[in-house]
């Protein structure tokens, strides 16, 4: 608060200046506790803030700083320096980006669990799973955001989150909550029974195109990148699988997507983006039909729509320094098939259940994929034996025209390395597949 | 950044609770990106990173915390949470050694024409020339992007055990992004150029060279062939097709994976683990690699260490901790990304050491199989896969028609056994960057040309 209160107050000094003057200080704090057999081996604390400046008067450049000594008004205009670059390289075209005004909101800030609350979920946890050897890494974030700038923009907020990853059987599982009370294990309870029915015999079969279903981790892991091709950026550059279908069936009518600015009690919750913009719910496909974009105050001005509040820094692995566009909350929405009507249903075919290597599977341009994966095959619904090495591959246009079914329960995965969004997915039922063998 | 007195009393105050090891990470690191593209200046960026981390060593117990708090009170104060979180403490305190600089090592990357002296506009004409480049190269090209970036790193390392050592790592790169495409499709892809220790390397064209090359390929490469999984020889190309040893057996030959129960390699030092041919080398004192500095981010000296020599596995890398876990001495592998990460062991310069076999005899030789030219990305681990961005079918000795989406995959320790060539002419690359446990850290992985006498190939099935 004391940071943003530094900018606040030199705003106001500037207040009226020409062109978009803008401090997005962005705060972090973490603790991190590592237990295996119930024992506690490993743990960590920490605080970072990061401020980032766009700046200029008519064409915005951008300084990003972790010193907190740092002088408002030196770091403003390195930012207006560099944006006056722009217009000495004829990039003038660019000109100043949109910047909110004249909103004002500020949040209590939230402190840092303790270690005797995270013990407890751990406790929990240790308790209401299956498995025999657990090893638990749990983690309470503070996740603090403040924007100022010149025309009147001044807003805070404070968010807490609990992520505990559980290691059970040599796998690792994800639960996510707001608050240490609301942390459920059911979910990953219900896949850490799916993984052991996957505890067969290695066996083998051809290469070739099958019937499948993709369990909800699979499809999280494709969606961790894919949400790229619902970039509103992407698309107003002529860029994506999906480039010029708005507004066209681009998948199979089963299937829905959303991106949502908060989970109720389990996903990352900001009430506004890193540009002040209130998030909302957007519906990327409704009923199939490619219904909406993610966007920023730039993207949403050159495209004439309204902006979704998907201003952000983190696109999969790349952190960046500029705005960008990112989700919240990228929910593909569960159906109403059940595991066991899903594998009833799939009939012969392979239950894939494993996925490698997301951050380069999936390419964001053409939407192609080559996926590295595992799964087991499975005849008259039951599964028979577990196959290795495939890799799975086609494109996302086409997986999701050939969605037959859609499970009733989410899974959720937040972006590992970095607090910025979640995606969750149910498990779905395709009717066709190519997959690629070691042989 | 704190002085020397300052660093003690920190080192001095966590050994007076008990603590066995302590160690402070100091970091102070200006980047400029410039982003080109439609033959304008896009974006100037200016990122100032300045943090320092405190870790905490009891036994085989470690806690890691940071801040950007860099003064001698919120130090302390980081300490107090660190303490609280560490289990076991000695029941009295411990006594840290004098911290004593140590002696001034040879930097294989000197810094010349250092990036905060060069004018913007030596930067930006970087950034013309490799857009340029992508626009000359007569493909398709439907987007593009080049952001050229400057990295200046210093660093302090102060330990319990007396070690004060600092280093100072500059690089600068110009990095393509850019789509292909024609009426059947379009392929993304990106290329990296970089240079270690200031702006001076970039005046010849070797730039525009390698980004056209590589844009042309990416063409090529877009409108192949599907190939049917099967299993072939696979012949890969000297330089980057390194990185099959960084995902094959690399990352199982870190004392974290090793001190985890993780990977194949595990008990078998002193064992055969790959073919006669086959001496892989870690090395982060090369001059002018991208993968190379002074010192390690745990303040030890950087070293070349043998991991495998004529196919015995010989050493694993380690860091301070992982090294202790599984009773080995650090050597020098100790990494981070930033202050923001805990260092664990970590690849710097990965190569094959070369051989004596004759380049053209291993595609000549083959009546089918597979010549890979680039790779992409790829994962390791026991299973490793990696895409291959350009690649060709051998038909009758002679490399044929290209393929597109191909896939190699395998297990690492059976791969390389299957060596059966090792070329004689090593060719290093320009680098990436690998993610791991401890974040993003630069990289080589390179080669002579090999050949793999057998492995599992695929597109589509």
């Amino acid at each position: 608060m004391e940071i943003k209160q530094k900018y606040d107050a030199y705003m106001k000094q500037i207040q009226g200046k020409p062109g978009l003057w803008e401090v997005n200080g962005e705060t972090k704090e973490h603790l991190s506790l590592f237990y295996e057999e119930g024992k506690r081996i490993s743990g960590g604390t920490d605080h970072q803030t990061v401020l980032y400046a766009r700046a200029g008067e008519t064409a915005t450049g951008y300084a990003v700083s972790q010193c907190l000594s740092e002088d408002p008004a030196a770091l403003l205009h390195q930012a207006a320096e560099n944006g006056s670059v722009l217009e000495n390289n004829g990039a003038a075209k660019g000109g100043v980006v949109p910047g909110n005004e004249n909103v004002c909101s500020v949040e209590e800030r939230k402190p840092l669990a303790d270690v005797e609350t995270l013990k407890q979920i751990v406790d929990r946890a240790e308790v209401e799973l299956p498995g025999e050897k657990k090893t638990f890494a749990i983690k309470n974030t503070v996740h603090s955001q403040f924007v100022s700038n010149q025309k009147g923009l001044s807003r805070y907020y404070s968010r807490s989150h609990f992520e505990l990853n559980a290691y059970v059987d040599g796998r690792e599982y994800v639960a996510t909550a707001t608050a240490p009370e609301l942390m459920q294990f059911q979910n990953m309870a219900a896949d850490i029974a799916e993984m052991a029915k996957n505890d067969l015999p290695e066996i083998k079969i051809p290469s070739g195109n099958y019937r499948a279903i993709l369990s909800n981790y699979v499809m999280n892991m494709f969606w961790i990148t894919g949400w790229m091709l619902f970039s509103g950026r992407s698309y107003a550059g002529g860029a994506g699988a999906f480039a010029g279908r708005f507004l066209q069936q681009i998948a199979s009518e089963k299937v829905n997507i959303q991106d949502v600015p908060a989970l109720p009690g389990i996903g990352y919750e900001a009430p506004f983006d890193c540009e002040g913009t209130d998030g909302v719910v957007v519906d990327l496909i409704k009923d199939g039909v490619f219904s909406g974009l993610l966007h920023n105050l730039e993207t949403a001005q050159k495209m004439g729509m309204d902006p979704t509040g998907n201003a952000g820094r983190t696109a999969g692995l790349v952190v960046g320094t500029d705005v960008t566009i990112t989700p919240k909350n990228f929910v593909m929405c569960p159906g109403t098939v059940s595991d066991e009507e899903m594998l009833a249903k799939l009939g012969d075919g392979l239950y894939v259940f494993d996925a490698f290597d997301q951050f380069h599977a999936v390419n964001s341009a053409s939407g192609q994929f080559s996926f590295p994966c595992s799964a087991v095959l499975v005849e008259g619904g039951v599964r028979k034996g577990v196959v290795r090495g495939l890799t799975m591959n086609g494109s996302m246009g086409d997986l999701l025209m050939d969605v037959e079914a859609v499970g009733d329960r989410l899974s959720y995965m937040p972006l590992l390395m970095h607090y910025t969004y979640q995606v969750a997915a149910p498990a779905i039922l395709v009717k066709n597949l190519n997959v690629t063998v070691n042989i | 950044m704190l002085s020397q007195n300052e660093m003690q009393q920190v080192i001095d105050y966590t050994a007076s609770k008990g603590t066995e090891f302590s160690e402070l990470f100091l970091e102070d690191r200006a980047d400029q990106e410039v982003r080109y593209s439609d033959g304008n200046v896009q974006a100037v960026k200016n990122v100032h990173i300045y943090g320092a981390g405190l870790r905490l060593i009891n036994g085989t117990e470690a806690i890691y915390t940071y801040t950007n708090d860099v003064t001698l009170k919120g130090l302390k104060s980081l300490a107090d949470e660190a303490l609280s979180l560490l289990s076991s403490k000695a029941a009295t305190g411990t006594e840290a050694k004098v911290l004593t600089l140590a002696h001034r090592i040879a930097d294989p990357n000197p810094v010349g024409k250092e990036p905060s002296m060069a004018q913007l506009k030596e930067k930006i004409e970087i950034a013309r020339r490799a857009s340029g480049a992508l626009e000359s190269a007569g493909v398709p090209l439907l987007a593009q992007n080049v952001v050229y970036s400057d990295m200046d790193q210093r660093i302090w390392v102060a330990n319990s055990e007396g070690v004060l050592a600092s280093d100072r790592r500059v690089n600068t790169r110009a990095r393509a992004y850019y789509t292909v495409g024609n009426e059947k499709g379009s392929s993304y892809e990106w290329a990296d150029v970089v240079k270690c220790g200031g702006l001076e390397g970039w005046n010849n064209d070797e730039l525009e060279t390698y980004l056209r090359e590589k844009l042309r390929s990416t063409y090529t490469c877009m409108n192949g062939e599907t190939l049917r999984s099967c299993r072939m020889p696979v012949v890969m190309a000297a330089g980057s097709c390194g990185t099959l040893w960084h995902e094959s057996c690399g990352h199982s030959l870190e004392a974290a994976a090793i001190a985890d129960g993780n990977g194949d390699f595990i008990g078998l030092i002193g064992e055969t683990v790959a073919g006669p041919k086959v001496t892989l080398i870690d090395d982060g004192t090369l001059p002018g690699l991208y993968g190379s500095s002074m010192i390690d981010d745990e303040g030890h000296q950087r070293q070349r260490n043998v991991m495998i020599e004529k196919g015995v596995l010989k050493t694993y890398l380690c860091d301070h901790l992982q090294g202790k876990k599984i009773g080995m001495r650090s050597n020098g592998c100790g990494r981070r990304q930033d202050y923001t990460f805990a260092p664990t062991s970590r690849m710097s310069n990965t190569y094959l050491a070369p051989g004596s076999d004759d380049e053209d005899e291993m595609i000549r030789s083959l009546a089918e199989g597979l010549y890979v030219k680039r790779l992409g990305g790829g994962s390791g681990g026991s299973i490793f896969s990696l895409l291959c961005t350009e690649a060709y079918l051998i038909k009758n000795g002679q490399i044929d028609r290209p393929v597109k989406n191909c896939m190699i995959t395998g297990r690492g320790i059976d791969v390389i056994k299957k060596i059966d060539r090792v070329g004689s002419k090593l060719q290093a690359e320009y680098g990436g960057f690998c993610g791991a446990g401890s974040g993003l850290v630069p990289t080589t992985s390179f080669q002579p040309q090999v050949r793999i006498s057998e492995m599992t190939v695929g597109g589509e099935g």
